[in-house]
């Protein structure tokens, strides 16, 4: 029998299990998400991270556990209820911009409004607004393949967050960003999840990166390594080791 | 021995072209020495004019296995990319992949043809009958002896025009295959919409002056021009719909149908303008035979015509089958933020429906002008 979530977590997921062609991703995930906070999910690549956030956005249904978004199941809806799920309450930022190569900038970051059925006029002045503040405005009416993957990912950025989502997941969301915007893009999207009661889950790979969070989640094969705890020291200290890379002094 | 080993990894998919190319070439290859036993059985003094007019006839049969051949070569990268990729990693260059992939058509086209050669030579020693009273004797030219050379250079046309029409389609950009989106887009340039619009306008002129003076040299010429026109005028025509139909502030479903056929007129507007022009000129010609009682349309005409037309669907197939391939590239994105399938099903329906109506009125214009030009 399943147990309803508490109230104030937007999203609440136990028990998840999924593998990829049986081989398992996810091996029994439980993680709680609270309106409004920044949570990392950290660890090196190939630990689930990945799989995590397209189960819990809905994008591929969990083999088993289940997941509740505002005390709502997500795991007992058939395919067309997710995408309108997705539509209209979350946002996604991945790895690789994702733009649709035919259509420009403030084009691409509109169509998910028109796609939640927003009114075109508001989506124009709204994907206008939200490439001003990731800096690519003067890029609004060029395609994708006449832009560089920084701007492009700023506009996938600009996409993500401009129909005001409950939810935005951001998978490696600074993977293609040069190291100095990084930080600008990350601060743009903490603003607009403290502005706009956004709830920001982000996947990383990077130390850095996931200090940004109010909590992190620390995975390794397709496990929960540490209880997820507020800004834990010793969550980030095991990140650091597995990715020496990105050590900075604390 | 490449080509054994290349063969050997063909799957239903690439054996079902390299068949069909090989039927078609087949096809042309029984028109070519249909035409040549013809001239044989001529007795000596015989003028060229007619025989020289059944060689002509072959010509549009040869075009369309060329073009058919072209198309093929040029999708072939996109559907082997791992083919490619492997070859590539073996040191083969954008030349070298040319020459192999022309080599490849030119293959199947002479498989074709000596398959024909054969059964001629099967029917001319009456060691197979399809017809009963020697009435094929005439066109196998079993009264004469056939000329080795005549039949070599003959038949050597099919793959050499498969091969270099294949060889000239494959684009060096297109054999290493790279990430669709990357490709910038193509606007219609100054140029080319001049010549779209120009050239249909002057022809059409040459063609109504000629009918009024009753001159049907400057008709044909006339014709010749504005159909030329037209066809260039297709891609032009296609992005200028695709670009009204995202014009303004469009919803999800016009926006993406917009853009894609924008995105998409270069690539599909030459299948698309030759198939209109092939069928503009078939719609006439069938017209044409129609209303004169006494020239009976002969089988050969209609074997030609299903193998012309046969072969521009397939141009047209493959195509749309490429496009397909850059189309599930961008539904990725499209899926991710939960678009429904009603709004991706309805942009491909106007889209499709934008593209019909713009081969409809290009097919209606050729058409139109060819039945003028033959009216004189």
């Amino acid at each position: 029998m399943s147990v309803a979530p508490p109230d104030n977590d937007v999203l609440w997921a136990r028990s998840l299990v999924k593998s990829h062609h049986g081989t398992p991703a996810l091996r029994g995930v439980s993680l709680n998400v609270r309106e409004g906070e920044v949570l990392a999910v950290a660890g090196p690549s190939g630990c689930g991270k990945s799989t995590l956030l397209d189960v819990l956005s809905g994008m591929h249904p969990a083999d088993e556990g289940e997941i509740w978004f505002n005390s709502s199941p997500v795991h007992t809806l058939g395919r067309v209820a997710r995408e309108r799920l997705r539509r209209e309450r979350f946002g996604y930022v991945g790895p690789e911009p994702q733009l649709v190569p035919e259509l420009n900038a403030r084009e691409n970051v509109a169509l998910p409004m028109l796609l939640a059925g927003i009114s075109r006029k508001v989506a124009a002045t709204s994907a206008a607004e939200w490439l001003e503040r990731l800096d690519v405005a003067d890029c609004a009416k060029r395609r994708p393949a006449e832009l560089l993957q920084d701007q492009r990912q700023r506009i996938a950025v600009a996409r993500a967050l401009a129909a005001e989502p409950a939810v935005v997941f951001a998978d490696e969301p600074t993977a293609p960003l040069h190291r100095e915007s990084q930080d600008q893009v990350m601060r743009i999207l903490l603003t607009a999840s403290r502005s706009h009661k956004i709830t920001l889950i982000l996947a990383t790979h990077d130390a850095s990166v996931a200090r940004y969070a109010n909590r992190v989640a620390v995975m390794a094969d397709g496990r929960l390594a540490t209880p997820v705890d507020a800004r834990d020291a010793v969550a980030l200290s095991e990140l650091e080791e597995d990715a020496p890379t990105c050590s900075t002094s604390v | 021995m490449f080509y054994l080993r290349v063969a050997r990894g063909y799957r239903a998919l690439d054996l079902l072209r390299w068949t069909l190319t090989s039927v078609a070439s087949a096809v042309v290859a029984a028109l070519l020495l249909r035409a040549l036993g013809r001239a044989v059985s001529t007795p000596a003094p015989a003028p060229a004019g007619p025989a020289l007019g059944r060689l002509l006839w072959c010509l549009p049969a040869l075009a369309a296995v060329a073009y058919l051949a072209g198309a093929w070569a040029r999708a072939l990268p996109l559907q082997q990319p791992e083919r490619m990729t492997g070859l590539v990693a073996a040191g083969v260059g954008p030349l070298r992949m040319r020459l192999l992939l022309a080599g490849e058509m030119a293959l199947a086209c002479a498989c074709g043809a000596l398959v024909a050669l054969a059964g001629f030579l099967l029917l001319r020693a009456h060691l197979l009958e399809i017809l009963p009273d020697g009435r094929l004797d005439d066109a196998l030219g079993t009264h004469g002896s056939l000329p080795v050379a005549g039949t070599i250079t003959l038949l050597a046309l099919v793959p050499l025009f498969g091969g270099v029409a294949a060889a000239a389609a494959v684009r060096p950009s297109d054999v290493i295959p790279v990430d669709g989106s990357d490709e910038p887009q193509r606007r219609p340039t100054v140029r080319r919409v001049a010549l779209a619009a120009g050239l249909p306008a002057f022809g059409t002129l040459i063609v109504v002056t000629a009918v009024r003076v009753n001159a049907p040299e400057a008709a044909a010429v006339g014709w010749f021009v504005a159909t030329t026109g037209i066809a260039l005028a297709v891609p032009v025509l296609l992005y200028g719909a695709g670009h009204s139909l995202a014009w303004g502030r469009p919803r999800a479903t016009r926006l993406l149908a917009g853009r894609g056929l924008q995105a998409q007129a270069w690539r599909l507007g030459t299948p698309l303008a030759v198939l209109s022009v092939a069928g503009a000129l078939g719609a006439v010609a069938w017209l044409q035979y129609a209303d004169t009682p006494h020239r009976r349309l002969g089988p050969l005409a209609l074997i030609e015509a299903a193998l012309v037309a046969l072969c521009v669907l397939g141009a047209l197939l493959t195509r749309l089958a490429e496009l397909a391939g850059a189309h599930r590239a961008a539904y990725g994105p499209l899926r991710r933020m939960g678009a429904p399938t009603s709004v991706l099903q309805g942009s491909v329906a106007l889209r499709t429906a934008a593209a019909g109506a713009v081969v409809l009125a290009a097919g209606t214009g050729a058409g139109l002008l060819a039945a003028a030009a033959l009216s004189v």
